[in-house]
């Protein structure tokens, strides 16, 4: 086989499978006339059509991705694919829901484009709030962590209290320190703080008090002294699981933000969803979810990358 | 002066209310410069003892006196190299000697402390890995970088505990060879102590031999086989298979008596 067959092999593969014919079927779709549009005014397509270019090409990208797995990439990109098509026929073509509760996709992807710097401006400000208060709680949460985990007398005082502590959501006492803190910021900032510091701060106990012993009696016998021990030996050891614990932390986070700006936010991404829903605006509440659930997939994918270009090693 | 001085030394291991006797009234003079070899089957405490020389065992009874001074933790004149997972993963070969210098030296500067790395790294034959992570690196080449850091920070006592007890055959008598070179080009020897269970290895390197019974030594074997030694020749040598023979069957009657003497499966 030469190489020429082999890319055309690549090409037809590209071209003739099931997300490139459901994409091609929702453009048809979306060009033909549909029954909601009697009794609501339809926003431009442009934006809809805009997410489900981006879809196919991602997926395309993913799918020529040589070390990936294809298979994957085609399931994804089918199941994805075909909840824009249902939601298309169901809402726009065929009117079947009552319109004001399931808004069409139209419709909700239009918001960005009319509201966009009203959102980013949302989005930079719960940001400021998420990463100040989830930043803090990681690097007290690890640092305590660690100089409380390496004292065993210590670490076995604080531990249960810790765990303790940790099984009580940030979000139960969230409305008290909203009262108790001067500004709506700095009680949102110590919210999103309480809400991961106890489970870092009590797994980072745990995992110095389970460390590998022949790494501790290693630097031992390399006589390192107590801050080196904790900084230069415990915390790299220890980073891998700690990247792998940010993540869940993160979705917290974002899930205490959310709550935070549901109490007593003036803009945000979560205050922006709460006042679409207190106005029955779905349309608007729809296009709010979908745009945290891609900050969220966008903040993992930075943790994964961050994590990708730090870890070179394995336990 | 490097001498050690294991006196009355007994450790106990307590754990809730059982007590267990690891080493029991222990005494013995390793003397400046020599290369000894602690033998014993499993679980004889030999490793024990040798985390007792280490500091990272503080003794239940008795002393350890180095230069008449009793070991307090672990110390800068001696220097360790353990049987496995003994380097820091996140750290290259050369980080890893280098981490190991600067704990015990700070008068040197970055550029000094790479340079000393890297000529100790090129002793135990790695110049051409000193920036690979230990997880690329072998088993044998792990253990060399060990070596290297062990050496680099100039101790006066070198403990060993089986660090070539995870290598496979042919590499464990490349790294045997290699040892006795770095130890015999000192013009001042350092003091090695050595566990192993292995006896070819033992008489090769040693000498003298500390065999251990369960918790004491029981015999003290001197090997005054002619140095430099090599494995090829000592074979035919008569004092070599004398002293072998005699510490096989040290071994094996240890054995018997341990599984109660009467039927023994090898």
């Amino acid at each position: 086989m030469s190489g020429e067959d082999e890319v055309k092999v690549r090409l037809s593969q590209r071209i003739a499978n099931v997300p490139v014919l459901l994409y091609v079927i929702s453009m048809v779709l979306v060009f033909l006339p549909g029954r909601m549009a009697e009794r609501v005014t339809m926003s431009n397509p442009i934006a809809f059509i805009f997410v489900l270019t981006f879809i196919i090409v991602y997926f395309q990208v993913k799918f020529g991705n040589k070390k990936g797995d294809k298979r994957q990439a085609k399931d994804i990109g089918t199941v994805v694919l075909v909840f824009f098509l249902l939601w298309e026929v169901v809402t726009t073509k065929m009117d079947w829901l009552p319109f004001i509760f399931v808004p069409a996709p139209e419709n909700v992807f239009f918001v960005y484009i009319q509201l966009w710097d009203y959102m980013l401006s949302g989005l930079a400000r719960s940001m400021f709030l998420l990463m100040t208060g989830f930043i803090a709680s990681l690097v007290i949460g690890v640092s305590l962590g660690i100089a409380v985990g390496w004292f065993p007398r210590l670490r076995q005082a604080v531990f249960p209290i810790a765990k303790a502590i940790s099984t009580v959501p940030a979000i139960i006492y969230g409305p008290y320190i909203v009262v108790v803190m001067p500004t709506f910021t700095s009680a949102s900032i110590l919210v999103i703080f309480f809400g991961t510091f106890w489970s870092t701060f009590m797994n980072m106990i745990n995992r110095v008090g389970t460390i590998d012993a022949r790494i501790i009696n290693t630097a031992k016998i390399l006589n390192v002294k107590t801050g080196t021990m904790l900084f230069s030996i415990i915390m790299p050891y220890t980073l891998p699981r700690i990247i792998n614990d940010m993540s869940v932390a993160l979705s917290i986070s974002m899930m205490t933000l959310t709550f935070a700006e549901m109490i007593g936010a003036d803009r945000g991404i979560g205050y922006f969803v709460r006042r679409s829903l207190d106005y029955a605006n779905y349309t608007q509440a729809f296009a709010g979810i979908f745009f945290i659930a891609v900050v969220i997939t966008v903040l993992q994918m930075l943790i994964a990358i961050l994590k990708k270009s730090l870890i070179k090693w394995n336990y | 002066m490097s001498m050690i001085e294991i006196k009355e030394l007994s450790l106990v291991y307590k754990t809730g209310r059982n007590h267990f006797l690891a080493l029991d009234n222990i005494s013995t003079t390793i003397e400046d410069g020599e290369f000894v070899c602690i033998v014993g089957s499993s679980g004889c405490g030999k490793s024990t003892l040798l985390s007792v020389l280490e500091g990272l065992t503080p003794p239940s009874g008795g002393q350890v006196l180095i230069d008449g001074k009793p070991i307090r933790g672990a110390g800068p004149e001696r220097a360790v190299v353990f049987q496995q997972y003994t380097l820091f993963p996140w750290m290259s070969a050369i980080q890893n000697v280098v981490f190991g210098i600067k704990q015990v030296r700070r008068d040197l500067s970055a550029r000094q402390f790479d340079e000393l790395g890297a000529e100790f790294l090129q002793k135990v034959g790695l110049a051409d890995f000193m920036h690979k992570l230990p997880g690329e690196l072998s088993g044998g080449m792990q253990q060399r970088v060990a070596i290297a850091r062990a050496l680099a920070v100039n101790p006066k006592i070198l403990l060993m505990d089986e660090p070539f007890g995870a290598i496979d055959a042919k590499t464990r008598l490349t790294l045997q060879e290699m040892l006795l070179k770095l130890w015999a080009e000192d013009e001042k020897k350092k003091t090695v102590v050595f566990v192993t269970h292995d006896i070819d290895e033992a008489i090769l390197l040693s000498d003298k031999i500390l065999f251990m019974e369960p918790k004491r030594i029981s015999h003290e074997i001197p090997v005054t086989l002619p140095r430099p030694r090599s494995r090829d020749s000592m074979y035919d040598d008569e004092e070599f298979r004398d002293l072998r023979t005699k510490l096989v069957i040290l071994f094996y009657h240890d054995i018997t008596e341990q599984i109660g003497g009467e039927e023994v499966f090898l």
